[in-house]
């Protein structure tokens, strides 16, 4: 009986002492929730128009525009993330979406193609990337 | 009026478990998704490595970016973890109040 109480103290404490150092995640936010689940959708059927395209229909000035567009989603999305305070990861998170869209604007404009490969990969890869920004936004929401 | 410690303790720590039990679940189960993410990811890159469908340097981009990618689902781990914490003191905070409310 000792042992259960002593070791619930203890565990008490720990979790007090984590506490103390711990920061609290933001605010979640709706707004940009539903920026995220619009620009995924955006985002998967812009691929998919690509790869419905024959490979030698894929040049870079075809998408310039959408890539441009979604590329000011993303900005919005970091700009919403850096107006809350501890917010560091999705913040982080946006900035490695932002890289990865631009990679993809710099490597199709040098090529000025698309291989099919590429394309598939791009498909699971966004999806993977937008589930993981959803998955901290939702868990930000404390309801 | 009385305030018996032990069983405030014994209270809070009930709903710090309770709470943290809740959200365990979920994050094992998306911990265990990155993984499989990240094995399905490599092994379908050196598998198109290997059939010539990258040359060294689109493969050597893939990996980097596979890097990223798995970095973004890792921050995300790091959130729901922090939440988790968060909701627990959040629980054992409010079974205290309400046995210290007059």
């Amino acid at each position: 009986m000792i042992n259960r109480k002593l070791s619930i103290t203890l565990c008490w404490l720990l979790l007090c002492l984590g506490g103390c150092q711990f920061t609290p995640v933001a605010e979640y936010d709706p707004q940009l929730r539903n920026l995220l689940v619009r620009t995924s959708v955006e985002v998967e059927d812009f691929w998919q128009q690509m790869q419905a395209q024959p490979a030698d229909q894929r040049q870079f000035n075809h998408y310039s525009q959408r890539y441009h567009k979604t590329k000011l989603d993303f900005q919005v999305m970091l700009k919403l993330n850096q107006m809350r305070p501890n917010n560091e990861e999705s913040i982080q998170q946006t900035q490695n979406l932002l890289t990865l869209w631009q990679q993809d604007i710099d490597s199709h404009q040098k090529k000025d193609a698309f291989k099919d490969f590429l394309l598939k990969r791009r498909i699971k890869e966004y999806q993977r990337v937008f589930t993981a920004m959803l998955a901290a936004e939702d868990a930000k929401d404390m309801k | 009026m009385s305030f018996d410690i032990s069983s405030a303790i014994g209270e809070m720590a009930g709903a710090m478990q309770a709470s943290v039990a809740e959200d365990a679940g979920d994050i094992a189960q998306f911990a265990q998704r990155v993984l499989m993410n990240q094995k399905d990811s490599l092994a379908e890159l050196a598998q198109a490595r290997l059939d010539g469908d990258l040359d060294e340097e689109e493969f050597t981009d893939e990996l980097k970016r596979e890097m990223l990618v798995t970095e973004t689902e890792l921050l995300a781990l790091t959130v729901m973890g922090k939440a988790a914490i968060q909701k627990a003191i959040q629980a054992a905070t409010s079974v205290l109040l309400s046995l210290v409310k007059l």
